[in-house]
Formats: C-alpha cells, sequence, structure tokens
C-alpha cells in the first residue's frame, strides 16, 4: 500500500508535491472555503482520474503530526491488491436510517473488510445512520469514521464525494481485500468531576433538566462569564452518560447547541431520558494519554510493514481545550506507530468508531479516534 | 528544549528558515493567556463544584432533620392525644356524678315543691350536660387521630336512625322558627354499618343546619345509590340559613374552626363537630362534602358505604 500526502498552496492555487495518478482512493480534509473552491477540486480530479475522491471539512486537518487550522490537505492511497467502491448519499436527520441501510446495501460484498464514513454533523442523526449501516452489514465489517466540523462554529459542515462538496450529504467508502487489515481505537482521557444527576426531562438530541433543573442553568453556572460564548463554551465540559441498567454503557457527549428560551442544550447524540449524566473535563495531560490509548489499541494489531495509513480524528473539543498544546496528543498518538505508516486526519463534530469499553460500532464524542489500514503482505 | 516551545519556534520560521521574532512572540502570548484562562476556568468550575457539593449537603442534611423533627413531632401528637383521652375519661367521671347527683336534687326538689331550687338546679345539670357534650367530642377526636376509635358494625334500619336524630333537633328548630322536612324514599332501607357513629354524624349536621337557619328550612334527604365500587347511602342536609363563603368554607374542615371566631361567641360550639364527621365518615367507608354559599344556606352530604362488614372482608 502506497500513500502519498499533499499540502494545498492557496497561493499557488496547486498542491505541494508531485502527484501520483495510480492512486485507487484520495482523502481531503481542510477548511470550507478551500474545499469547494474549483481549483482545489479540479487539482485532485487532474491528479486522479481514476480514484475514489472522498472529503469533508474541518476546523483543524491533521497532517502528519502538523495541525493546520487554515489550510486543507489531501493524501492518495494505492492499493497493493485490495480495491474499493464509494456510496454516497443525500441526508437529512429524519431519514439517517435508511440513508445508512442504502449504503451498506450498496457497499455489501464477500470482501468488504471495512467502511469509511464521513458525513454532514449539523443535519444527520448520527446514530440512526450507523443503525441503519449496522443492520445491513455483517458484524465482521468495520465502520469508522467522522462527522464533518466547522471548528466551533457549527454553521456548515459539507461531505464531498466524487463530486463538489456539499451539506446533508454522506460519503461511505468501502475498502475490500482478504488482505485489508483495518484497526480502530478510541479513548478521550476526560476526567468526570461533579455529583452524578439525573437526565430527568430530555427528548432526542434535546436535554431539558438534569434532577429537574435546567440543564442550561447547571452550564451557565460553572461557565461564569465564558458562559457568552455558548454553544461553543460548552465543548468544554462535555457529559458522560450512562445507562444506570447497565454500567459499561457509558458514552461521551458534547453540546452543539444551546436555546436560551427553552433553557435546553441540544446534543450531537441523543440524550436518553433515566440516564445518569456527570460534567467532564479535559487535563492536558489526561487527553494527552487518551489519545496515545486510543493510538495504542489501534497499533496493538497492526502489521509491521512499510505501508498504511493511521487515519485520526479528534473531537473539535479536544482541540479548544488544549490550544497551542493540542500537537501533544497528536504526538502522542504518532509515538505509537513505525516510521511507514504515514498519520493523517482532522478534528471532527462525532467520531465513528467501535469502543474498547462496550465493544460496539458507536457515534462518539469528544475522543481520539485512531483507524489504521494496512494489508497484509 | 520544551516541547511547545520548539513547535512555536518551528512556526515562526520563514520558507527560509529564519525565525520571525514578531510571530514567536505572538504565539508564546497566545499559549501564556490560553494557559491563564484555562487555569482560572479550573478555578472556578471547583469554586462552583464545591458550593454545589455543599448546597447538596445541606439540602441532605436538612432533609435529615425535617425526617427526625417530623418523627419527633408525630410522636408529641400522638402522646398529646393518649393524654386528652385519657383526661377526657377523668373529666367524665366526676361530671358524671354531677348530673347524676343533680337529677336526683331536681327530683327531690320537685317532691318538696320547692321551684326556686328547681330553677337553679335544672341551670346546673344544662351547663354540666353542655360541658359533657364537649368533652366527648374532644375525647373522640383524641380516639380517632390516635386510631383507637371503635366501629361497630350491625345491620338496621336507617330510617329509624334519621327519625331519632330529626327528633333529638326538633326543639332547636321550633325556637329558631325554623321547618324541618324529611325526604327518605324507604325508610325500611336496611344499611351495615356503625349505628352509633352514623346518628352522631346526622345530630352534628342537623344541629349545625338548625343553629345557623333562623326562620327558614332544614331539609334531610336521604337515598340510595350503586356505583362501580359498591352500593352507597347519600345523606343530605340542606338548610337555607347564614351559609360561608369560600374562604370560610375552605377552612371549615380543619379541627376548632369555625367559620370565624365570631361565629363561637355568638352560636357557641367547639368547632370540632364537622371534623369529627368527616373522620367518622370516612371510617364508614365514604367522605363529607360540604356546598355553601354567604347568605344562601349550606348542604352537607355524606356519601357512606351501605355495607360497611363486605369492605371490611374484602380488605
Amino acid at each position: 500500500m502506497q500513500t502519498v500526502l499533499m499540502r494545498w498552496r492557496d497561493d499557488a492555487g496547486a498542491f505541494d508535491c508531485e502527484t501520483r495518478s495510480d492512486a485507487d482512493f484520495v482523502l481531503y480534509f481542510g477548511p470550507n472555503a478551500t474545499i469547494s473552491d474549483d481549483r482545489f477540486q479540479s487539482a485532485l480530479r487532474n491528479a486522479y482520474p481514476d480514484a475514489r475522491i472522498v472529503g469533508c471539512t474541518t476546523g483543524t486537518a491533521i497532517c502528519g503530526v502538523d495541525l493546520c487550522d487554515e489550510a486543507a490537505f489531501a493524501l492518495a492511497c494505492s492499493l497493493d491488491r485490495g480495491t474499493v467502491k464509494l456510496a454516497q448519499s443525500e441526508i437529512c436527520r429524519e431519514n439517517s436510517y435508511e440513508s445508512g441501510a442504502a449504503l451498506a446495501r450498496d457497499l455489501a460484498g464477500p470482501d468488504l473488510a471495512g467502511v469509511l464514513l464521513l458525513c454532514d454533523s449539523l443535519n444527520v442523526d448520527g446514530i440512526a445512520l450507523l443503525e441503519g449501516m449496522r443492520a445491513n452489514l455483517p458484524g465482521g465489517v468495520v465502520i469508522a469514521g467522522g462527522l464533518a466540523s466547522d471548528g466551533s462554529a457549527f454553521e456548515r459542515t459539507i461531505v464531498g464525494a466524487d463530486c463538489a462538496p456539499r451539506e446533508r450529504f454522506v460519503a461511505a467508502l468501502g475498502l475490500y481485500g482478504a488482505g485489508m487489515v483495518i484497526n480502530q481505537g478510541c479513548a478521550h482521557g476526560w476526567d468526570v468531576f461533579g455529583p452524578p444527576r439525573r437526565i430527568t426531562k430530555a427528548a432526542g438530541l434535546e436535554l431539558f433538566e438534569l434532577d429537574g433543573k435546567p440543564a442550561l442553568d447547571l452550564y451557565e453556572r460553572y461557565l461564569g462569564p465564558d458562559a457568552a460564548e455558548l454553544p461553543a463554551a460548552a465543548l468544554r465540559f462535555p457529559l458522560l452518560i450512562e445507562n444506570p441498567d447497565n454500567p459499561k454503557e457509558q458514552v461521551v457527549r458534547t453540546v452543539l447547541n444551546v436555546d436560551h428560551q427553552k433553557r435546553s442544550m441540544t446534543f450531537a447524540s441523543p440524550i436518553p431520558e433515566g440516564w445518569s449524566a456527570r460534567l467532564m473535563r479535559g487535563a492536558l495531560d489526561h487527553l494527552t494519554e487518551g489519545a496515545r490509548v486510543a493510538a495504542e489499541q489501534a497499533a496493538g494489531q497492526s502489521v509491521q510493514n512499510d505501508g498504511g495509513l493511521a487515519l485520526l480524528i479528534s473531537c473539535v473539543g479536544r482541540r479548544v481545550v488544549m490550544g497551542q498544546e493540542t500537537a501533544d496528543e497528536v504526538e502522542a498518538v504518532s509515538s505509537q506507530f513505525f516510521s511507514g505508516l504515514l498519520q493523517a486526519g482532522f478534528y471532527s463534530h462525532g467520531e465513528i468508531s467501535t469502543s474498547s469499553s462496550d465493544q460496539r460500532c458507536g457515534l462518539h464524542n469528544q475522543t481520539m479516534t485512531v483507524v489504521t489500514i494496512q494489508e497484509a503482505a | 528544549m520544551h516541547r511547545l516551545l520548539q513547535r512555536q519556534l518551528n512556526q515562526a520560521r520563514d520558507p527560509n528558515g529564519g525565525v520571525s521574532y514578531e510571530r514567536l512572540l505572538k504565539l508564546v502570548n497566545e499559549a501564556y493567556c490560553e494557559n491563564e484562562a484555562n487555569r482560572t476556568r479550573a478555578d472556578r468550575a471547583n469554586e462552583v463544584m464545591a458550593a454545589e457539593l455543599s448546597e447538596m449537603l445541606a439540602i441532605k442534611e436538612r432533609a435529615t432533620s425535617l425526617e427526625s423533627a417530623k418523627r419527633i413531632a408525630e410522636a408529641a401528637n400522638m402522646a398529646k392525644s393518649q393524654f386528652i383521652a385519657n383526661m377526657s375519661h377523668e373529666l367524665r367521671t366526676p361530671l358524671n356524678a354531677i348530673i347524676g347527683y343533680t337529677e336526683m336534687l331536681i327530683e327531690d326538689a320537685v317532691a318538696e315543691g320547692g321551684d326556686r331550687q328547681i330553677s337553679d338546679h335544672e341551670n346546673i345539670l344544662r351547663s354540666a350536660q353542655s360541658l359533657l357534650h364537649l368533652i366527648n367530642e374532644v375525647l373522640d377526636l383524641s380516639k380517632i387521630e390516635s386510631g383507637k376509635l371503635n366501629i361497630e358494625i350491625e345491620e338496621f334500619h336507617i330510617g329509624e336512625v334519621v327519625f331519632d336524630a330529626i327528633a333529638d333537633v326538633r326543639p332547636a328548630a321550633a325556637a329558631n322558627g325554623t321547618e324541618l322536612i324529611v325526604e327518605i324514599a324507604d325508610s325500611d332501607m336496611t344499611m351495615r354499618s356503625d349505628p352509633y357513629r352514623l346518628s352522631q354524624c346526622l345530630r352534628n349536621l342537623l344541629s349545625n343546619a338548625v343553629k345557623f337557619t333562623a326562620d327558614g328550612h332544614v331539609t334531610l334527604r336521604v337515598w340510595r345509590e350503586e356505583q362501580a365500587s359498591g352500593s352507597f347511602f347519600n345523606i343530605e342536609v340542606s338548610d337555607s340559613g347564614i351559609g360561608m363563603s369560600p374562604d370560610q368554607l375552605a377552612r371549615v374542615l380543619s379541627p376548632f374552626e369555625q367559620a370565624d371566631g365570631s361565629i363561637t361567641r355568638k352560636y357557641g360550639g367547639t368547632g370540632l363537630g364537622l371534623t369529627i364527621t368527616q373522620q367518622i365518615a370516612q371510617l364508614l367507608g365514604g367522605d363529607i362534602v360540604i356546598e355553601s354559599e354567604l347568605n344562601r344556606g349550606t348542604r352537607a352530604k355524606l356519601v357512606l358505604r351501605a355495607d360497611l362488614a363486605q369492605l371490611s372482608s374484602a380488605a
């Protein structure tokens, strides 16, 4: 498996290195304006006329061990023996399950090893999308990926799949071949703090009350003057929610929006009434350690040969909290891999992977998710 | 070199490898500000959490002390009811002696033709009887509160109880110029309940109605009604008397409450009658509903289970 990483030079309107034209697929990540630019899309298509070209927006791209807040990059992969197939579709919150099911049916095949999923984050029910996919794919097929982001703006997230990137769009890249080795790791490193609270009123993605009091009141109290920057400020305090009937079933949830009149908060994924919730906060060392653990999980079963790709999907909330020291977590991931593995990725509004706690593919928030794609010799 | 500084240095390099110190300074400043802001946020979160935890602790402590205060209050209330029951019993014994001896004195005076003594002794007798009635009411309430009021179930004709109670209040009604009307579908209808307690309720309702109605009418209606949960008797006492305001009505079933203080002064009574009636009605598998309008009269309706034995055996 051969990989090439290319940085986009906006001033020159071109990529910074010579490209290979025989790639099977190309992934790209970058700001809204850049990846929507015709020059960017044409450059990719001209360089890789036969490749499946898939990408999405991000507030921060991960390019090797560098973080790029204002720049886009692309990476091209040529498989030795494996093949790829691309499925894409329009999507909205209401038809997310059906979209997932249709994509899965489109991709299902005897050698399907994994599906790389990129999706708009602001107009989709990520949980339903994954349920639709899982229900229509064999259990052994890995589903991993992330939801497009626009940093902490939460205004517009777009996805492209052999077409100009657009909103309300999902792309699923199927990876086929007996020799495909896909591993994943997912961990967060956030610290829970404060008392456990009961989710006393919630509907779908919207959380109204914790312990009978408006959830927004609690956040505003903890945020103090930062509350003026809601909803972005709430990224600093994700919520760990836990099923009281099955304490192993716990996930981290990120705030997407707030409604000051209803005193409610909208999360990136559903908030089940009756579950317990605890606030979380990030300490730099612990978040970095979380990223290292995710990489360790993925690296554990990776193939020690020269090629391969490590795709990093980390949460925008981690980026907000870690600031300039965000590079620490990218370096921590890098420390777990041999040098031949190309590392790249993006900061997302939701990470898709199998968590180590419940061994089930799910939508996560506030994690570092690492997916390695390799081919066995 | 510190990792962050090394990174900042790399970021501050221009394409030719030179370092832009202006850019480096900006990065270092930004990192410092980020660090300070994070520290402030962490301090604030810790303070809020500490405040929140101590609020929760205070709420828990308050709940514990309220629970303990409630237990103490309940025990004190029980002790009070027991004390009143005992005291009332102790008061009744000498009072019964006073009543008995006064009746004997009246008999002697009648035999001896002492008219003046008869009138004095009758005054003593009336006062003693009224005191006994009051003590009985207090005793009943304390028995109900301490769960010691016995209900004795037997089968009886409801008509007998109704007409006995009517006969009791007839003199007072006549004195007030009030007409008594009885509407009972069938006086042979039988009921399995406690006739003594039913009679007590009826006397309370009728004496109230008569007391607060001058030159009007008091109507007693009795009818049987089948409901999904069983068979019930409706016993309704309505009058054309002074009635009550909504505010007075809201308080009328509380113990020791009369519609207002001036009522006690003008009409007398302990304010326990309706409370006792309601408590007894509930013990007899029913309840009381009171409707009233100021200056238009009052309607009190007892709804009582026709066969209390059936309810007890079902329970």
